[in-house]
């Protein structure tokens, strides 16, 4: 990885979502990235940002990032190997775009609200109906006619339940009639989320877990931390890649996935927990291996 | 004063995931919070879970492919020159 710039600028998409962000931006030499700017950088009072969208002209990549609360961002494009870590380098605060605004303005016509609802949503909805449905193609399918029914229904969208509820649920509906996979059986887990060989014979910890506040605090492994937790996610079986998806990454309440899903409460925490876990212990090892 | 039965690390970490989601029964979680008080290394495993969860939280959705996102896109475009011309075929 050859550094290519220092600091570079990276703007926020949309015009009342704007803030500079600092940026270092490593790349393969052959990719030659450059960055674009795109609008002026406007802030306004509101919120801390959480949320963001980063243009990279060459090669062309759009990538979705949020900043935690020491406001940096980590992402990477596996696809290209662009890796770029931020800071909100403006002190600022400005007002995130909602769902229910870029809703509003795609109504209006705004073809860039709807792409940023798309890229934002589009892989959260095939992970729903390919929990349904049985092969990606079905999947793909029912994802484009959840857009569809969105682009029909948009103006009849109340706002009683968020967008994104609402979003789920089309999907969840059109994924669970074309129903072509066999209901789930959710196996009884009675396995420890914590392999056996990690205790003695006392069921004390032989060696106590590494604490991951350093991890967090240090933007260099937070790249790594946030490409192994996707490939941990990926890795999981359907069941629990859905699960924690919805809950962990999605923020929606157990009974929220559990009524997505057709699951029980119960059997949602006991999926939820064994994916939490493997997740946990992918971090452990990238903890660990910083450490070395 | 109840006496708290004490359960070992093994156990613990069972116990964490209903815990996490504020479904452990008051039982257990006595028997949890009792445990985590005096045990440092379940405290760090407590700390991991939620730390897991945070940085899940953080992660963002994957990348869409740029096929993939053009043909929301034609969606979007046909969708409008529908809705643009409505009385196109009108007499």
């Amino acid at each position: 990885m050859v550094p290519i710039f220092a600091s570079s600028l990276v703007i926020l998409p949309f015009h009342v979502c704007a803030a500079i962000i600092e940026c270092d931006v490593e790349a393969p030499a052959t990719l030659g990235a450059t960055v674009t700017s795109a609008s002026e950088p406007i802030a306004s009072s509101g919120e801390t940002i959480s949320d963001a969208t980063i243009f990279l002209e060459n090669p062309k990549v759009h990538h979705s990032c949020r900043f935690d609360a020491a406001r940096r961002c980590s992402l990477r494009s596996p696809a290209t190997d662009v890796r770029v870590t931020g800071n909100i380098c403006q002190s600022a605060t400005v007002s995130e775009v909602d769902d229910e605004e870029l809703l509003q303005r795609f109504l209006q016509g705004d073809r860039d609200s709807f792409r940023a609802l798309v890229q934002r949503y589009q892989p959260v909805l095939l992970q729903i109906a390919r929990y349904y449905v049985n092969s990606t193609a079905s999947a793909e399918d029912v994802a484009q006619d959840t857009w569809i029914a969105v682009l029909k229904g948009a103006e009849r969208f109340e706002g009683r339940a968020s967008f994104k509820t609402w979003l789920f649920r089309i999907v969840a509906n059109r994924a669970r009639s074309t129903g072509t996979r066999e209901k789930r059986q959710v196996p009884v887990d009675t396995t420890d989320p914590v392999a056996g060989d990690r205790f003695n014979t006392q069921g004390m910890w032989k060696e106590p877990p590494v604490v991951f506040a350093d991890l967090l605090a240090d933007t260099e492994s937070n790249y790594a931390v946030a490409a192994a937790i996707h490939a941990a996610i990926a890795d999981l079986p359907e069941i629990q890649r859905s699960v924690v998806t919805l809950r962990d990454v999605e923020g929606l309440s157990t009974s929220e996935v559990a009524s997505l899903l057709e699951l029980s409460e119960a059997n949602t925490r006991v999926v939820l927990h064994r994916a939490r876990a493997h997740i946990r212990e992918v971090v452990e090892r990238v903890a660990e291996g910083g450490r070395q | 004063m109840m006496l708290v039965k004490d359960i070992n690390c093994r156990h613990a970490v069972r116990l964490i995931g209903d815990y996490l989601e504020g479904k452990l029964s008051r039982r257990d979680r006595r028997r949890l919070e009792h445990h985590l008080a005096g045990c440092d290394a379940c405290g760090a495993y407590l700390e991991q879970m939620r730390a897991t969860i945070a940085l899940a939280g953080q992660v963002g959705p994957e990348d869409l492919s740029d096929d993939a996102l053009d043909a929301l896109l034609d969606v979007f475009d046909n969708f409008q020159r529908d809705r643009g011309d409505p009385g196109e075929d009108m007499p």
